[in-house]
């Protein structure tokens, strides 16, 4: 009976051992809430970038600047825009899982999350261009130095780990608390290594985009003010009075504009930079938890509270 | 890299832009610079091969062409020359681009 006991208190003690750690929670939930604010910033941010760039180009047409009127949304047409919604939401659905995945019985936030991460991740493989992943890969090659090798997109892989999750906690699980613990543990490292990858090349697109040096979305935005810069700086020779006021609107939605693309832009690229460094951090530790070392949880510390810093500054 | 080289003339040509004393001119170089902006666009949608001599050649152009928008800025007399030389770099870009 004595050695039963025993045996069944090793198993409970080892089960335990895999559970995650307080430091750990709290760093993957911050990690969770950083990806879900930026997620949903990104999402937000884009239609109004979006219908700037419309503003704009109405404003330049007008002014008979060199806008297509067939084109007055630029790059920001709906097919470019659905993929970086998608991919923006998909950010906020692994936040909002990884901050499930740490907080107490989620188990119901866990399944519901798991399903939109699915569903995005999906959906942004399917409407992603050629010309999106050749972005993905510059930026790769430009941040890491090495050649960026794409894998195809294997919906079976992710479905899998989806429908794993659907199964946490179960009956069994619940009556026996230690073991729902562990399976959370197992899963959370399932979940992150499962979606490391896809998540990077999500950042990697996205820092494309919000970069004024890249070929992405702000520096279509960018042109378009230029655009728009050019077709007022006729007003010096304007005679019109319908034709200065408008160029007068167009001043100062460019000057508005302005501000806002410069405090959006240089923030949101940074901060990405920073979710792919804590997001990596994180995947090797839950990897190979046994050989890290307490430099390990330091640096995923200090990743996040930068990551943390950047994205106060880009909510204010 | 092209982009740059583009980038960098624009806001020159702006500056120019801006000190043109005859409509003429400045209609001009407001066109000119219309014609930058297109081919910025361009770059940034399409793949242009950058290992290309033309590719070379013209980046080498807009780069030449810089020193004498410069010294349009301050001596508008010779604002004329330099917007036939500019002219003659952007069709360079285009055929490039075409």
């Amino acid at each position: 009976m004595t050695k039963r006991i025993f045996i069944i208190t090793i198993i409970i003690l080892s089960f335990y051992g895999c559970a995650i750690t307080a430091s750990q929670k709290k760093a993957v939930n911050q990690l969770g809430q950083a990806s879900e604010i930026l997620g949903t910033i990104i999402s937000k941010e884009l239609p109004i970038l979006r219908k700037d760039t419309i503003e704009m180009n109405m404003i330049s047409l007008e002014l008979k600047g060199a806008v297509h009127p067939h084109k007055l949304d630029s790059s920001f047409n709906h097919k470019t825009l659905n993929a970086r919604i998608n991919a923006a939401n998909a950010l906020a659905s692994y936040g909002k899982l990884l901050v499930a995945f740490v907080e107490g019985d989620q188990t119901e936030i866990i399944k519901k999350n798991s399903e939109e991460l699915f569903a995005n991740i999906s959906e942004f493989n399917t409407k992603a261009s050629t010309a999106d992943f050749n972005k993905i890969s510059d930026k790769y090659t430009q941040l890491t130095g090495k050649p960026f090798v794409l894998k195809t997109f294997d919906t079976k892989v992710f479905l899998s780990v989806n429908q794993s999750i659907q199964g946490i906690g179960g009956i069994f699980q619940k009556a026996m608390l230690f073991y729902y613990h562990y399976k959370k543990a197992q899963y959370l490292k399932k979940i992150v290594n499962a979606y490391k990858d896809e998540i990077n090349i999500i950042c990697y697109l996205l820092m494309d985009d919000f970069s004024n040096n890249e070929k992405g979305l702000i520096r279509d935005y960018q042109n378009t003010m230029d655009i728009l810069e050019n077709s007022i700086s006729k007003i010096r020779f304007m005679k019109e009075c319908c034709q200065r006021k408008t160029a007068v609107k167009g001043y100062y939605l460019l000057l508005e504009n302005k501000n806002r693309m410069n405090s959006v832009s240089n923030s949101v690229e940074l901060t990405l930079k920073g979710l792919i460094d804590a997001n990596n951090t994180l995947a090797r530790y839950l990897e190979n938890r046994k050989a890290s070392n307490i430099a390990d949880i330091k640096y995923l510390t200090t990743k996040i509270k930068d990551l943390t810093e950047s994205i106060n500054i880009i909510s204010k | 890299m092209m982009i740059d080289q583009l980038d960098k003339t624009y806001e020159q040509l702006k500056i120019l832009r801006d000190n043109a004393n005859t409509e003429d001119a400045f209609e001009k170089i407001r066109s000119q610079m219309d014609k930058i902006n297109e081919q910025r666009r361009i770059i940034i949608e399409k793949a242009i091969d950058g290992a290309t001599e033309e590719y070379r050649n013209a980046t080498n152009a807009l780069e030449e062409a810089r020193p004498m928008i410069e010294s349009a800025i301050e001596d508008l007399s010779k604002i004329e020359d330099t917007i036939e030389k500019v002219a003659a770099v952007i069709s360079q870009v285009e055929n490039l681009l075409v």
